[in-house]
């Protein structure tokens, strides 16, 4: 049903001409390659005259590459002539880093990012996100509703919170990215930490579709702690949560120091006296504690600065890049 | 009843019309077979066309200075078919590359070749290149180089050249070799030069109890011309040193010819006798193979990735358009590829009579042959 529908519409829209790039992030799949590749080879066919796929491969240690380049050479025909290349980084360096390097090397006039393979949404919602784009946005995501963990249902509460940028983030399995977002996230910095809060970041029109998604989300149990990771950096690198808890805890000792300091004035024209040296050493406590978080508050302003320095450097390594021919 | 050379001269490319006039010249009786119906039919004419200065190989210094060497010499010797006059931008990737901008300057400086830094801006979109150089590299144009041997050897009364050869076999008889035809015709030498590229190891199955094969991988590849806006005109632009491109003038003909790392190859034979899917029901095969750019079962062409490619680094203005793709087959010797060198191999089999053959993927180091000769 969700096929005819999907075939009908292709033949009124006929194919598109523009050049799509898929980047797809592989990571001991072996067992998801092809159910993916099987359902999404043909859509992209379909749809688009001309498409490359490029598949980044971090650090696999089954036999997904295997499977891959089987899975190629077996449909160069049904490919079309389109061009399939994977990157193999030099070790396991995480969806971020692995995706960054797929992007670079995509030539796409569009390129989709699968940070999973995990198929738990209707197909068509792949047409569906570059139709969207194709309406003036220059990033649109696919969101799933709901089913996501709460650590990170957290996170993105708090991310939001205290971002710097009016986009709200939240969770998606795969995006869609004009090569004029691109050009732009490439102009903020060379090395760029959380996709996601970039591209968000990057003052072009941006929008989620979101849709129900079926079954359990597929992200591994062994990427957890990597992730915790990215979430502390993230918030460092791209809220400033820090600088103003640390701005807060300035503010209070202040606060304090000002009310023993009246404290004090009272007392000394008033008759009663506390114990012998208690305000002078409060006073001075509170006043040391003050200064303590004030200059935290300057160091961190410090460390951001630094921070945004160290986005200009690159951040990934390649191993190889191969070209999968028949 | 054979005719008598002083050399046999197999595969009618650069090197072995050099060879060919070179030995004429010392008064020697030389014979050119060339399989195709003219010369400079095949790898001569389809590729980058680049006199090269050395720029390529950051990786291999010794590759680089021996191309170096050459360079003035080439120019000048056959300047009547050199362009020289446009600027040859060099450009380092930000991502991807193996060698960046500082390294790219210091193995310039090493290499002793002209290399001048020039604002990135000016060519390139943001962020995709951390250094632009203005280098020294001129373009060849093989039309005008063949013409220039056809008529050469033309006045040489000692050369005689076959087009359309076609060679059945090669032995040993004493001290000479004995080329048989498969009209029939025979031919006597003591001095036998392979010098047919991408054919090198097919001729040394033609040998009477066959020679040991280059170790060799086969790439089909494809050369797209374009027509360059008047911006780009006078500009060649290549991005180094990864999977990236090159957009420069095709000899004098004013075009510019569009390659890529990652597309110009559509297939890769790793075979030491090249099999690929389009033989079947051509008049190729493992043994000999056709000429790939006058093929019906030519690959599609990869116009859009190249251009995709370019496109994504160079600013708009630099403008060109698809005139036509050219195909050929190259021979890449398996050693090189780490260091990415390009080296000139040239083989003695056998000596009195001889029996030397050369590959080399470069125009301008031909010279080596000559103390061959």
């Amino acid at each position: 049903m969700e096929k005819q529908k999907m075939q009908e519409n292709q033949e009124r829209r006929g194919q598109e001409s523009k050049f799509v790039s898929m980047v797809v992030y592989i990571q001991n799949d072996e067992e998801r390659i092809l159910p993916f590749f099987q359902r999404v080879l043909p859509l992209m066919r379909e749809t688009f005259e001309k498409y490359e796929i490029i598949c980044v491969n971090d650090g696999s240690v089954d036999g997904s590459v295997e499977r891959l380049k089987e899975f190629f050479k077996e449909n160069q025909e049904t490919a079309g002539g389109n061009m399939m290349q994977i990157i193999h980084m030099s070790y396991f360096q995480g969806v971020e880093a692995s995706m960054n390097a797929g992007r670079d090397m995509a030539i796409g006039d569009f390129v989709y990012e699968f940070d999973d393979i995990c198929l738990d949404y209707p197909l068509e919602l792949i047409v569906q996100i570059y139709h969207r784009l194709l309406e003036g946005y220059d990033v649109v995501a696919a969101g799933r509703k709901g089913g996501g963990k709460l650590s990170s249902g957290l996170f993105y509460w708090l991310y939001n919170m205290t971002s710097h940028s009016g986009s709200k983030i939240g969770q998606e399995t795969f995006r869609i990215l004009s090569r004029r977002a691109i050009n732009r996230v490439m102009s903020i910095g060379k090395y760029i930490p959380y996709r996601k809060a970039i591209y968000m970041n990057c003052g072009l029109k941006t929008d989620t579709v979101y849709y129900e998604g079926k079954g359990k989300k597929g992200r591994k149990v062994g990427c957890r702690k990597e992730r915790t990771s990215l979430a502390l950096d993230s918030f460092i690198y791209f809220t400033n949560g820090m600088e103003k808890a640390s701005l807060l805890l300035s503010g209070v000792f202040l606060f304090f120091t000002l009310g023993v300091a009246i404290y004090l004035a009272c007392s000394v024209f008033s008759a009663n006296k506390p114990v012998e040296g208690w305000l002078s050493t409060m006073g001075f406590l509170s006043f040391g504690f003050f200064g303590v978080f004030t200059l935290l508050t300057i160091i961190l302003k410090y460390l951001s600065v630094m921070i945004s320095l160290i986005f200009k450097h690159q951040r990934y390594l390649v191993e190889s890049v191969e070209k999968i021919t028949g | 009843m054979s005719s008598i050379y002083d050399k046999i001269i197999i595969g009618a490319g650069l090197y072995g019309m050099y060879a060919a006039l070179y030995c004429a010249k010392k008064g020697e009786r030389v014979l050119l077979l060339e399989y195709d119906e003219a010369p400079f039919g095949r790898a001569t004419y389809i590729n980058q066309a680049r006199v090269h200065m050395g720029y390529h190989y950051p990786r291999s210094l010794s590759t680089a200075m021996r191309s170096a060497g050459y360079f003035r010499r080439f120019a000048e010797e056959f300047a009547f078919c050199i362009h020289s006059s446009f600027r040859q931008i060099y450009a380092t990737s930000s991502r991807f590359s193996w060698t960046d901008r500082r390294q790219f300057e210091s193995f310039c400086q090493a290499a002793q070749i002209r290399c001048e830094e020039v604002p990135v801006a000016a060519y390139f979109r943001e962020g995709m290149c951390d250094g632009a150089f203005l280098t020294e590299e001129y373009t060849y144009d093989a039309l005008l180089l063949r013409d220039f041997y056809l008529q050469q050897l033309e006045e040489e009364k000692n050369v005689t050249i076959v087009c359309h050869a076609r060679i059945r076999e090669i032995w040993r008889e004493g001290k000479e070799y004995r080329v048989e035809m498969d009209d029939g015709r025979s031919y006597a030498t003591v001095y036998v030069l392979n010098a047919s590229y991408a054919s090198v190891n097919q001729i040394l199955q033609l040998v009477e109890g066959g020679q040991k094969p280059f170790d060799i991988k086969y790439e089909l590849c494809e050369i797209i011309l374009c027509r360059p806006s008047q911006k780009l005109e006078n500009i060649g632009i290549t991005v180094m040193d990864g999977p990236f491109f090159s957009i420069m003038p095709f000899g004098k003909s004013g075009y510019h010819s569009l390659t890529s790392v990652t597309f110009t190859p559509h297939v890769t034979s790793y075979e030491k006798l090249p099999r690929f899917g389009c033989q079947k029901g051509m008049s190729c095969s493992q043994m000999q193979l056709a000429n790939c750019n006058t093929c019906q079962n030519r690959p599609r062409s990869a116009w859009q990735y190249m251009d995709h490619l370019a496109r994504k680094y160079m600013k708009d203005e630099y403008a060109y358009e698809y005139i036509k793709s050219l195909f050929s087959m190259k021979p890449i010797l398996k050693s090189s590829e780490v260091d990415d060198s390009r080296p000139t191999k040239i083989r003695v089999d056998s000596k009195y009579p001889h029996f030397v053959s050369v590959l080399s993927g470069k125009i301008n180091t031909v010279y080596d042959l000559e103390e061959f000769l």
